[in-house]
């Protein structure tokens, strides 16, 4: 078994000849505990790659102390699987410790009396596409009086509460909040922003430590491996328990803290605007979505602008770009990338001082789930390439399903689409590098001149098409999924829409699009 | 058939996504290589999330895309490596779903183990499994021949082994 196993060895390293490695083949068809030393060595030689580059950076880890240890296990495989699941994790870490006693509640803080629902404390006052899970007793689109110890779980959009006492809180999905009382909650997973009056104290008790707002507005966010508060304006305190002792701090404007979960956690400082991007709400005038409505909704399928509904991780990665509910857009496929490594970023000032998401060119992409698509669409992409493509194929700002705007080599801004034999539909125009523009690409049916390109409301031309099926499309952002060829630069907004609009509803969302993002006619 | 939601996906994903790379790993046998797959997986997973029965183990349905995924990337790929045939491919498939591996105490041990291991296999092992250097190429970063460097790493990996499995014995008779 061991001339195997260095032969497996040999077999990770790349090191088998021709000969041996016919034998090794033979070895493991030959046996079921052959193939599960297979398996044994990759597990191995995966988690020596993980550990062995995690020790490179991973200062915290060596830091801590051997009885941390379960502790660290738990948080650190948490922390360093990429995937979209840090709400589970946070789930997870909250109901460990509520099942074990380890989260308290604070001392002076208000038990929870149970669930009276006479005791309502406070309610729902706004909401922009908020979904809720099936368990949440909440009606969507009405106020809903909430009572001590209501959980709610959003799952798609913003919710506003106010509570009795006068503060407010902006919820952003996904998060899970409780109720307290008419002036506190626990954030259990997500982000809320917060405002209320100095006199009110109110408070956003999390996994690691209690935020008390001392006038001002801050927002919290809660991941699987930390708690960030970050002051918008005026002071808050954070307080937490440590070994019986209290540890408090008092933040103003301009700050952050970052308290990493786990057995021996500390309380990192930083200027604010370095640890999240916190979809802070407007409280005067709206929730986010409400402010800027599209003037043509009908038919619209997928709705991504990137000063909203972001959710980055520590890095500044996009781990979700949310899809925008509204008009006939009634189901949220969000943009998703589960591997950090993979993830785009996310630039305040990405064209003409909007935000945006900003794609390398070498690995970064996001993925839609499918949309129902007809054979007519119509698709706006708010973008500024960084970069030419040297490559002989083209950098793919946007594929969904086989409706494809992407960048050539040569400079060009091409438009298709692929019904999985043919391409048609393909116009082309120069775009210049660095210079921000709306495309718009329509296509209807299959039918002369049926594709049609337009950039900044100028027509580039119009092709014959072939036949789309009509089928669930899923949306690629950033890259061809399979050939890999990536798009370098910023993408602020896309807009697609099951229908082939007219000049005129396509004159009306350009105009918006143009003046939204300051572009040159 | 109601589809997951993006939070269901992520634990179920959070849960596999170790076995899955595993998996691929077993088969490229190249760690870049192994995360450009893992990496379509994972869309592939976000992509068809509707074609997923809920009610269904996750587990072989991603394998299965991440066959499929690996397939794939073996035509666009040239390599210079042996590859495993579609059948013996089908049989590792089915070790890993029956395989109960717990990563996360072995991760720990190998994290203990790395730091206590001495300064030059340490170097070795960083050279092979995070730059992702063949033996000979390690054996030209550290100006040795190529026997030589097989031989340290060799060491270093068996060194590293015994380390883990006297901590993971360690472990099991604390908990007997």
């Amino acid at each position: 078994m061991n001339d195997m196993s260095a032969r497996l060895d040999a077999y990770f390293d790349g090191e088998l000849a021709a000969a041996e490695f016919a034998l090794l083949e033979q070895w493991l068809a030959a046996d079921s505990r052959h193939r599960a030393l297979l398996v044994a060595h990759a597990t191995e030689a995966l988690v020596l790659h993980d550990a062995l580059r995690g020790m490179e950076t991973d200062v915290d880890l060596a830091s801590l102390p051997p009885q941390a240890g379960r502790w660290r296990t738990l948080l650190g495989y948490v922390h360093n699987v990429t995937t979209l699941s840090w709400i589970l994790s946070v789930l997870i870490v909250s109901i460990i410790l509520l099942s074990l006693g380890l989260w308290t509640i604070p001392t002076g803080q208000p038990s929870l009396p149970g669930t009276e629902r006479s005791q309502f404390v406070a309610r729902i006052e706004r909401t922009s596409g908020a979904t809720w899970s099936d368990e949440t007793d909440v009606e969507t689109g009405k106020r809903t009086d909430l009572f001590i110890g209501q959980l709610l779980e959003l799952r798609g959009g913003w919710a506003e509460i106010k509570f009795d006492r006068g503060a407010r809180a902006v919820l952003t999905a996904p998060a899970v909040v409780r109720i307290r009382s008419d002036n506190s909650c626990d954030l259990l997973a997500g982000e809320l922003t917060a405002r209320a009056d100095a006199a009110a104290e109110f408070t956003v008790e999390t996994i690691a430590a209690s935020i008390i707002d001392v006038g001002t507005e801050f927002g919290v966010a809660v991941s699987g491996a930390a708690v960030d508060a970050e002051v918008f304006d005026g002071e808050i305190i954070v307080r937490r328990n440590l070994d019986g002792a209290t540890e408090q701090r008092r933040l103003v404007a301009g700050q952050a803290v970052r308290i990493a979960l786990g057995g021996n956690s500390v309380m990192v400082d930083a200027s604010a605007g370095k640890l999240k991007n916190f979809v802070q709400a407007s409280f005067a005038g709206g929730l986010p979505e409400q402010l800027e409505p599209l003037p043509v909704t009908r038919s619209l399928a997928l709705w991504l602008a990137a000063d909203r509904g972001i959710r980055l991780d520590a890095a500044g990665g996009v781990i979700t770009w949310r899809d925008t509910l509204g008009g006939d857009n009634k189901t949220a496929e969000n943009a998703e990338q589960p591997m950090a490594s993979k993830r785009p970023t996310w630039v305040a000032e990405g064209i003409n001082g909007k935000p945006a998401v900003r794609f390398d060119g070498k690995s970064s992409m996001l993925a839609a789930p499918p949309i129902r698509l007809g054979d007519e669409v119509t698709m706006f992409v708010v973008f500024k390439n960084s970069r030419i493509p040297n490559l002989v194929q083209a950098g793919q700002i946007l594929n969904v399903g086989g409706y494809v705007l992407e960048v050539l080599p040569g400079g060009e801004l091409r438009s298709r689409n692929y019904n999985g034999e043919a391409n048609s539909g393909e116009v082309s125009a120069s775009i210049e590098r660095s210079h921000a523009i709306v495309a718009t690409y329509r296509f209807r049916g299959a039918t002369t001149q049926g594709a049609e390109l337009f950039i900044n409301g100028q027509s580039q031309g119009t092709a014959d098409t072939l036949e789309m099926t009509p089928r669930d499309r899923a949306a690629t952002i950033g890259a061809h999924l399979s050939a890999g060829v990536f798009f370098d630069g910023d993408v602020a907004e896309v807009l697609i829409f099951d229908a082939a609009f007219s000049t005129q509803e396509i004159e009306l969302l350009e105009n918006y699009l143009t003046e939204r993002y300051r572009l040159a006619n | 058939m109601q589809p997951l939601s993006a939070e269901q996906l992520a634990a179920r994903w959070t849960q596999n996504q170790r076995r899955v790379e595993s998996f691929i790993y077993s088969i490229v046998a190249d760690f870049h290589q192994t995360d450009d797959i893992l990496q379509n997986v994972a869309m592939v997973v976000v992509r068809k999330r509707e074609d997923y029965d809920p009610t269904q183990p996750f587990l072989p349905w991603a394998l299965q895309i991440a066959k499929f995924e690996v397939l794939k990337h073996r035509r666009a790929v040239a390599r210079d490596r042996h590859d495993f045939g579609d059948s013996l491919m089908e049989q590792v498939l089915t070790a890993y779903q029956e395989d109960p591996l717990d990563l996360s105490e072995r991760r720990q041990a190998v994290v203990d183990c790395v730091k206590q291991a001495s300064p030059r296999n340490r170097e070795v092992l960083l050279l092979r499994y995070v730059e992702d250097l063949q033996p000979k190429q390690i054996a030209e970063r550290l100006h040795i021949g190529d026997g030589a460097a097989r031989m340290m790493l060799q060491r270093a990996r068996e060194a590293i082994r015994g380390c883990i499995e006297r901590k993971l014995g360690v472990e099991e008779a604390r908990h007997e």
